[in-house]
């Protein structure tokens, strides 16, 4: 019986709690567990909703559609027939031909309509369709339309734009899964 | 501390053990630390939204060494890129309409063999030079009906295989809008009374120039209803008749809802009828005349000039989800 | 105390267990970087503002011919000439495009070069290619496309 004091006990214990100490804090930091799928399913809805603009925005004007799904309004066209009168407040909407694209390209989705546009050297933005308040991953898609005197009159929008004018629209659409 | 009586000391032997039993332990727990944080599934994700949005955005190349251009259905042994979406100005070599695709660009992309379709869109691993490829599926879905392909020219577009249930997959979808064919629209109060005896005024007169290789469809809406029984009698082309179903059908649009109609079968100047004729009849470099006659409707228009179903032929577009899936 | 000073084995065992540490905490930090590789892979796909810069383009190009039908039309009526009308609608479409990407943080510059027509007179079949510089900068991305060339020729 050996009846110096040794470390080997003390040893053994301190490395044994020093490799758990590592371990424990190393799972409780939240680095290694960030989930990845989230991230892909935010590409999927944006793609989406900026698909759905790009497909309303190059329907042809003529009504050459075909008859297994609900006629697509162009987007200009459907800019210059809203009446710049009524802005949309929860739930009356006021674009409906927007709406009714939309909520076929866009199934199972919950989304916002905004238009932007100058006027008189200033910024005007106005609803024209609210389903809800965005969520917290909503993504944004933006199309531009250009509108004169002429698609206006086509439509019976209420622009009042004068014979020589351009006005620039921004079609925003706020997208976010419920 | 060396004991020369050939015995382990006691809290030698506990502190290794005490060691050990921790060793042990984090050599099994680490292990499924590293499962979750794998990076190899992600490769998955990348490959299909680049695939789709090839497919979707771009309208393809070909090339050789004289020449080049995005047609590249008409060149299939030089294909270097494969893209569906529709070029309308060939000269300027891009496209204006991404999301737009071409008919004939995926009838071409149907015809492809697999090995062309792996290589050319890039749905392998490349793993040291060695080529492992991936299972894809790549269809068209109608959006009213979800799941079920798309139809052109009799074929469902998916090509690929059918989804496992049993490992990883990476899907995207894209919306899309897709030229399903050609069709002309005539108002019924422009279409002439057709000259060619017996002279009616319910009978009609089209010029349609071929060669045509799709089917001819027609849309006639607008109607001068004379009487009680206002329905279509027959067709007559360059002077032989027309039969139904064999040579056409024809059905009419009221409100929006396809209803049938037969020779003899009543409509309403609500309605819109629709003729459409087999691609067949008109293979040749002629200009045909498709005479229609109807019973208790009126056209109005004389003769000259006669209205040409090529001039008044527009695109078809229905809206669709292009969707690519991927798994290893 | 004296046998402790004197022991000069090194305590292998406890310093096997901060060997064994630092190696795993060395192999937390390598499966991290995959995870962050994955990360920012799907934030590069969501950052890049591809859509914005197709439709600025896309948009323009459009516009060129627009603008080009909306001075025949005011032609008929003014006694400017068509390439003045041309270059003022372009000014306001160019401080409208301008102002709508101001209010997301974008600096866009869209700006006319020049109006060319192949046989020198600016008649209403005449006007083949404009010629327009198109910048965009998102603070992240930068894109330029000078000259752009639109032809707008019937």
């Amino acid at each position: 019986m050996n009846d110096k004091a040794q470390l080997h006990t003390l040893e053994g214990l301190a490395a044994a709690v020093l490799m758990t100490m590592t371990v424990l804090m190393i799972t409780n930091s939240t680095m290694m567990v960030t989930p990845q799928n989230e991230m892909a399913i935010d590409v999927q809805l944006k793609q989406m909703a900026s698909d759905a603009l790009t497909v309303i925005d190059i329907v042809p004007k003529s009504s050459a559609q075909s008859n297994n799904a609900p006629i697509l309004h162009n987007l200009t066209a459907c800019v210059a027939s809203w009446d710049v009168t009524e802005e949309a407040t929860y739930p009356v909407n006021t674009l409906d031909n927007l709406e009714d694209g939309l909520s076929y390209l866009l199934p199972n989705v919950l989304y916002n309509v905004d238009l932007a546009y100058v006027e008189n050297g200033n910024i005007t933005q106005k609803k024209v369709i609210i389903k809800g308040s965005p969520g917290k991953s909503a993504v944004v898609a933006r199309h531009f339309v250009t509108l004169t005197n002429q698609t206006v009159s086509d439509m019976n929008g209420t622009w009042n734009l004068d014979d020589d004018e351009l006005r620039v629209v921004e079609v925003r659409l706020t997208a976010w899964k419920v | 501390m060396i004991d020369e009586k050939g015995q382990i000391a006691v809290d030698f032997l506990l502190g290794i053990s005490l060691f050990l039993i921790a060793l042990i332990f984090i050599v099994q727990f680490i292990p499924s630390l590293f499962l979750s944080g794998s990076a190899g599934e992600s490769s998955l994700d990348y490959t299909a939204y680049r695939t789709a949005a090839i497919l979707a955005e771009d309208t393809g190349w070909w090339g050789n060494s004289t020449s080049s251009g995005t047609a590249w259905e008409a060149h299939p042994d030089n294909v270097m890129r494969i893209g569906l979406a529709v070029d309308h100005e060939p000269e300027s070599k891009l496209t204006n309409t991404p999301n737009l695709l071409s008919k004939d660009k995926i009838e071409r992309f149907m015809m492809l063999n697999e090995s062309d379709i792996i290589e050319k869109l890039g749905l392998y691993n490349n793993v040291d030079g060695a080529h492992f490829s991936y299972g894809y599926n790549i269809s068209i879905l109608q959006i009213s009906q979800n799941n079920t392909p798309l139809i052109l020219n009799n074929t469902p577009i998916t090509l690929g295989e059918a989804t496992p249930h049993d490992r990883e997959t990476s899907k995207i979808t894209r919306i899309v809008l897709v030229e399903t064919g050609t069709i002309a629209y005539f108002d019924a109060e422009e279409l002439p009374i057709d000259p060619n005896p017996p002279v009616k005024k319910s009978k009609t007169i089209l010029n349609v120039t071929g060669p045509l290789s799709d089917d001819v469809k027609l849309y006639i809406d607008n109607f001068d209803i004379t009487g009680t029984d206002p329905s279509f009698n027959k067709l007559v082309l360059d002077g032989t008749n027309l039969s139904e179903n064999i040579d056409y059908t024809t059905y009419k649009i009221v409100n929006g809802t396809v209803l049938p109609l037969n020779s003899t079968g009543n409509f309403d100047n609500n309605s819109t009828v629709v003729f459409s004729l087999k691609s067949g009849l008109f293979n040749n470099f002629h200009t045909y005349q498709l005479e229609i006659e109807f019973k208790d409707v009126q056209f109005t228009n004389t003769a000259s000039p006669f209205m040409d179903y090529t001039q008044e032929l527009e695109v078809l577009c229905e809206p669709a989800y292009l969707t690519v899936e991927v798994w290893n | 105390m004296e046998s402790l000073r004197k022991d000069t084995k090194g305590q292998w065992i406890a310093l096997s267990g901060l060997v064994l540490s630092l190696i795993i905490i060395g192999l937390a930090a390598l499966a991290n970087q995959a995870a962050m590789a994955g990360y920012h892979s799907s934030n590069a796909a969501l950052e890049f503002p591809k859509e914005n810069i197709r439709e600025l383009n896309l948009h323009t190009r459009d516009n060129a011919k627009i603008i080009k039908d909306l001075s025949f039309e005011i032609n008929k009526t003014s006694n400017e000439s068509i390439p003045d009308i041309y270059t003022q609608l372009f000014k306001n479409y160019s401080s409208q495009i301008e102002k709508l990407h101001a209010i997301h943080g974008e600096t866009v510059d869209v700006s006319l070069v020049s109006i060319n027509s192949t046989n020198g007179t600016y008649g209403i079949n005449d006007i083949d290619i404009i010629f327009v510089n198109i910048t965009y900068n998102d603070g992240r991305t930068h894109y330029e496309s000078k000259p752009e060339v639109i032809e707008v020729g019937a």
